[in-house]
């Protein structure tokens, strides 16, 4: 069998398959049925369709039954379904209705008796006739509809309950634009990430230049210090700001009007604009500043002293050589931060008073009205300013990266200036961080914040002893519940990952490709898409009901996974890519299989790609909850969207308890896995090869 | 008035000493070459010059002038990277003039500098271009086309040749010989080519761990090495263990053999001492058998092109290369297995104090 060319090709073929329909599966479906969703526009049937319809259905019925159905219909309508059924039945007939249809009920069921008195009698008894098929149509479908569900396809079942039919267009794109609350909503947001992304990108441009110049003091602390949010539960940022700057917070009211009387903290707090902005700067500087802090790593210091040396100063050095080569790296970094702003409903939500945000019309339409067609369309115009941003930006620079491989960082020492300013502007954001940690951290163990102080460990506890507080929320229940969805996403994302990396690396070919760049579609669409996207497709998956999965746990570990499995893809490409595939080739040579070499000889030198996709799968399953929050049912709870709701209903010591019980999970994994990384058989290998590197 | 003057320069790096108490002259319109092998501290050296690097103790001094303290952007030095450090955002024509838009000069005088120097690189027609655009001989002429266009007293070249293949280097280090020639400018050339070192310096410099251990032409140093780490780094060596006679002869297995002595103690040490004796292959001469020469057997012939290599080998196991011209190989009679005897040029074998451990003497130095 391996002696045949397909025969060697067989086995990569069927992995390839069996990896591959999953996430055609979970990704490209989803966001697929989402985009088509959002095209999708439901029109109420002209009467003459209602009636064919019902007719059909009422068709369907026996005789007797149908009868007795329309009958008993018939009889029970009251007045004024009745006289809505006589004036569908007059213009059935051809006939206007002459009665002002905005008048009061009363006058308008007098008006369609004296109507009805005033036809010729044959007109009088075609329209009569027509009413009681008229009370069933206009009233009694959903009924009907039930009767007959068996003897009719989803499709059709839809359409006779809702009296809708569908065609496709860009309706809902365009409401964005036609509707008022829409575009005030719009504008909003495109406000709000102008001013974010120019303020996050630029600080943490800075401080990824300070950090790598070694113009902060202390960076490598530094530098964990600003990552440390990374691993946040969602709005930690923007409940700490409402408990220390909101009406009742510990700065506007405790220190600023009730001990130095300097301002009313009723109207002046953080609500609103300022607080939404602060809350979602701070969110977006540590992903910023991955990116940027990546790019000036591998920045040459070689060409600023190239400048030095030929006579340029600091300040040019900086905007003449520094600067354009970050480029790139900031085009990349701002599009990120926009992405993240625009599509951020949880900061608007919390700390945003009553701002509306076109994120937060897209949660009410989702979670209100499960309006998943103007949801999704929604959704597109969230991504489409970024992406046209992006676009136009990269038009300007040249090449993509500039990156060396031999970098380090120029030797010729920062002015004394720069070097305060930028160790200034770092440890005071890392300072704030801090603040806003132990905000919570106090938050958890508060009774009521802004009005009783007093220690409690209740909010941990399944004892409800907070009064004045009904919520359903008890204790930390729901933190084992995202631990449990947590762990089982977690190890399968991870060696799915690893797989896919093995996949597109060593298997090659066209169709591994695609799976791996669908697999990173979900990095850069916003978690809501992704989420709109699972509801749209599993709801009613091909008009099976039975395969349904909304509101069950798969339908949520599947999110997590696949939503977050790109990380493992990409570091296990990295390493693979460094990898030598003559030891992949050697093993076939000894005879292995397709599975033995990926599990003997792939997956053991793989093993720090996998932890670190099993590990990011793991923290964002535990802290994400911007798809999450779509996918839930009423029995189900993940930590994430419990808090977010509490934290959304100002039961803040709910909030905290659960995110600080979090943030503990999530750091002793972390650094679990950092002391087994370090001590472990693994590092011995990397001794053994950084020896290696350096005698060669 | 020297060009370039190091008095007494230390760097250290956290637990090592990068540069040792370096005293260095270099006289105006020189080339000199700092020599070396990897971490020696010849790089470290040469960024001290340019100000990249602060030394912990001596001075540096340009032109007369003391500039330990002055920032790189105020010394009149052109420096060229290994890497060409080119500003990849900018074309050939704007990196070149870069140092002149910094002074803000009027941009017909730039454009007039920018194609002078294209021309003397010999770079026309590429100004247009990005450097990624460039083949790496061409970048490294941009480099020091940019280097130059300021007109500095001083130039400084930081292995700029070691990215390139050996023919475009061979090539390229004759081109900027000429170059810096026409210029009549000072010339710091680090490399650890040493080859390349002495074909085109007028002095070389030899360091190791951080010392400066020669100054000297490239004959002189090839002639007359001055310490046992410089005989066996520049070109290829014999190493063999002898005793002390006087000071200028030693004895190699019961033969005297004529020396020189660079004065480094060899013969301080009294009659009897162990100590070494290096002589370079092409200056091991054969004489027949009891002509006062030491007595060998003829271990191995190999034919090298030019030369033939003849593999001695000594009464006491040891091996010793002697180079023939083929020219004077030609109808020789011996054969592998002959009993010779060899000798030293008079003036070109060297004795150095101590025992010959871990030098060999088939030409190369043992890990």
């Amino acid at each position: 069998m391996s002696g045949t060319p397909i025969g060697r090709r067989l086995p990569g073929a069927l992995a390839s398959l069996l990896i591959g329909l999953p996430v055609l599966l979970f990704i490209a479906v989803p966001i697929g049925a989402m985009l088509v969703r959002s095209l999708a526009v439901d029109h109420p049937m002209p009467l003459a369709e209602l009636r064919q319809v019902t007719l059909e259905a009422l068709d369907l019925l026996e005789p007797a039954r149908r009868e007795q159905a329309v009958a008993r219909w018939s009889a029970a309508a009251k007045p004024r379904d009745r006289m809505e059924a006589v004036a569908a039945a007059l213009e059935l007939n051809g006939l206007d209705v002459p009665w002002d249809r905005k008048a009061p009920f009363d006058a308008q069921i007098a008006a369609a008796g004296t109507t009805l008195a005033d036809l010729d009698a044959a007109t009088r008894t075609a329209v009569e006739a027509a009413v009681p098929l008229a009370i069933v149509m206009l009233h009694k479908r959903i009924p009907l509809a039930f009767q007959v569900r068996d003897q009719l396809t989803a499709a059709a079942f839809d359409r006779l309950r809702s009296g809708q039919y569908r065609t496709y267009g860009l309706d809902h794109y365009l409401t964005v634009v036609r509707e008022e609350r829409m575009r005030n909503a719009a504008w909003n947001s495109l406000r709000l990430a102008a001013i974010t992304t120019t303020v996050t990108t630029l600080a943490a441009f800075l401080l990824a230049f300070g950090i790598n110049r070694g113009a902060v003091a202390g960076a490598q602390i530094a530098r964990y210090g600003i990552l440390i949010p990374l691993v946040s539960p969602p709005v930690v940022i923007a409940t700490a700001a409402v408990l220390l700057f909101g009406r009742n917070g510990l700065v506007t009211k405790e220190l600023l009007q009730d001990q130095l009387g300097l301002i009313d903290a009723g109207v002046s707090n953080l609500y609103g604009f300022s607080g939404v902005v602060l809350a979602q700067i701070l969110s977006a500087l540590p992903p910023a500043f991955i990116i940027l802090d990546n790019v000036m790593s591998k920045q040459d210091g070689r060409l600023e002293e190239a400048a030095a040396i030929q006579g340029a100063t600091f300040a040019q050095t900086f905007r003449r050589v520094t600067l354009p080569m970050a480029q790139p790296g900031l085009i990349r970094a701002a599009t990120l931060v926009f992405i993240l702003s625009m599509t951020d409903f949880g900061n608007p939500l919390v700390i945003g008073k009553d701002m509306p945000v076109l994120a937060g019309v897209l949660y009410d339409e989702m979670i209100g009205f499960s309006n998943t067609q103007l949801s999704s369309a929604v959704a597109v115009w969230l991504v489409v300013p970024a992406i046209c941003v992006y676009v136009l930006l990269s038009r300007i620079g040249r090449r993509k990266r500039f990156e060396t491989t031999e970098a380090g960082p120029s030797q010729i020492p920062v002015p004394g200036y720069v070097r305060a300013t930028l160790s200034a502007l770092a440890w005071s954001i890392i300072g704030f961080t801090a603040v806003i940690y132990a905000t919570i951290v106090a938050g958890a163990f508060v009774k009521v914040w802004g009005q009783d102080f007093s220690f409690t460990p209740h909010h941990f506890t399944a004892v409800d002893a907070v009064p004045g507080f009904v919520s359903e929320y008890v204790g930390i229940e729901p933190v084992w519940i995202s631990l449990r969805f947590a762990l089982i996403a977690a190890p399968f994302g991870g060696v799915l990952a690893v797989a896919i990396a093995f996949l597109a690396e060593r298997v090659r070919g066209l169709f591994n490709e695609v799976i791996a760049f669908l697999v990173l579609l979900p990095a850069i669409l916003p978690g809501v898409v992704f989420g709109i996207g699972y509801i749209v497709a599993f709801n009613n998956p091909l008009g099976i009901k039975a395969l349904s999965l909304n509101g069950t746990e798969a339908i949520v570990i599947l999110n997590i996974m696949f939503g977050n499995v790109f990380v493992g893809v990409l570091a296990g490409r990295a390493m693979l890519r460094r990898l030598d595939s003559a030891v992949d080739e050697a093993a076939e040579a000894l005879g292995a299989s397709l599975l033995q070499r990926f599990a003997f000889v792939t997956l053991p030198m793989m093993r720090r790609a996998a932890l670190l996709g099993t590990l990011y799968i793991f923290v964002d399953g535990m802290c994400t909850f911007s798809a999450i929050t779509f996918l839930v049912g009423p029995d189900l709870d993940p930590a994430s969207v419990a808090i977010f709701q509490t934290a959304s209903v100002s039961y803040y010591g709910a909030a905290c308890a659960m995110s600080v019980t979090i943030l503990i999970i999530v750091f002793a994994v972390m650094g679990g896995l950092a002391l087994i990384n370090r001590h472990g058989p693994m590092s011995l290998r990397d001794r053994i090869e950084s020896r290696q590197a350096v005698a060669a | 008035m020297t060009a370039i003057g190091f008095t007494d320069i230390t760097k250290r790096f956290g637990a090592t000493t990068a540069v040792d108490a370096v005293n260095l002259e270099i006289a105006p319109g020189a080339f000199c070459s700092l020599v070396g092998p990897s971490g020696c501290g010849k790089t470290t050296l040469l960024r001290i010059a340019a100000g990249f690097v602060q030394p912990d103790g001596g001075t540096v001094r340009l032109n007369g002038a003391a500039v330990t303290n002055v920032p790189p952007n105020r010394r009149d030095v052109g420096f060229v990277f290994q890497s060409y450090a080119l500003f990849p955002t900018q074309t050939v024509a704007q990196n070149i003039a870069f140092s002149l838009a910094i002074k803000r000069r009027p941009r017909r005088e730039v454009a007039e500098r920018v194609g002078a120097l294209c021309e003397m690189m010999r770079l026309q027609g590429l100004e247009a271009r990005y450097p990624h655009e460039l083949s790496g001989g061409q970048q490294q002429r941009v480099a020091l086309a940019r280097a130059l266009i300021s007109q500095p007293s001083i130039l400084l070249l930081d292995e700029p040749l070691s990215a390139l293949d050996a023919k475009i280097r061979a090539h390229l280090r004759v081109e900027i010989r000429r170059v810096v020639d026409a210029l009549g400018i000072t010339a710091v050339y680090v490399t650890h080519d040493q080859e390349e070192a002495l074909s085109i310096s007028d002095r070389v410099a030899i360091m190791n761990e951080g010392r400066l251990l020669q100054v000297d032409t490239p004959l002189e140093v090839y002639l007359h090495p001055a310490d046992r780490f410089v005989a066996n780094f520049v070109g290829s060596m014999n190493n063999l263990p002898c005793r002390v006679i006087d000071a200028e002869s030693v004895d190699v297995g019961g033969v005297a053999v004529p020396v020189r002595n660079p004065g480094n103690g060899a013969g301080s040490h009294g009659s009897n001492a162990p100590a070494t004796l290096s002589v370079r292959p092409e200056h091991v001469t054969l004489t027949p058998p009891g002509n006062g020469g030491v007595p060998a057997v003829l271990s191995a012939i190999s034919f090298l092109g030019q030369t033939v290599r003849l593999s001695l080998a000594t009464l006491d196991d040891r091996q010793l290369a002697a180079d023939v011209p083929t020219v004077d190989w030609i109808g020789q009679p011996l054969e592998p297995g002959a009993a010779v005897a060899w000798s030293a040029r008079a003036g070109l074998a060297t004795v150095f104090p101590g025992a010959p451990d871990g030098l060999s003497s088939d030409g190369a130095t043992a890990p």
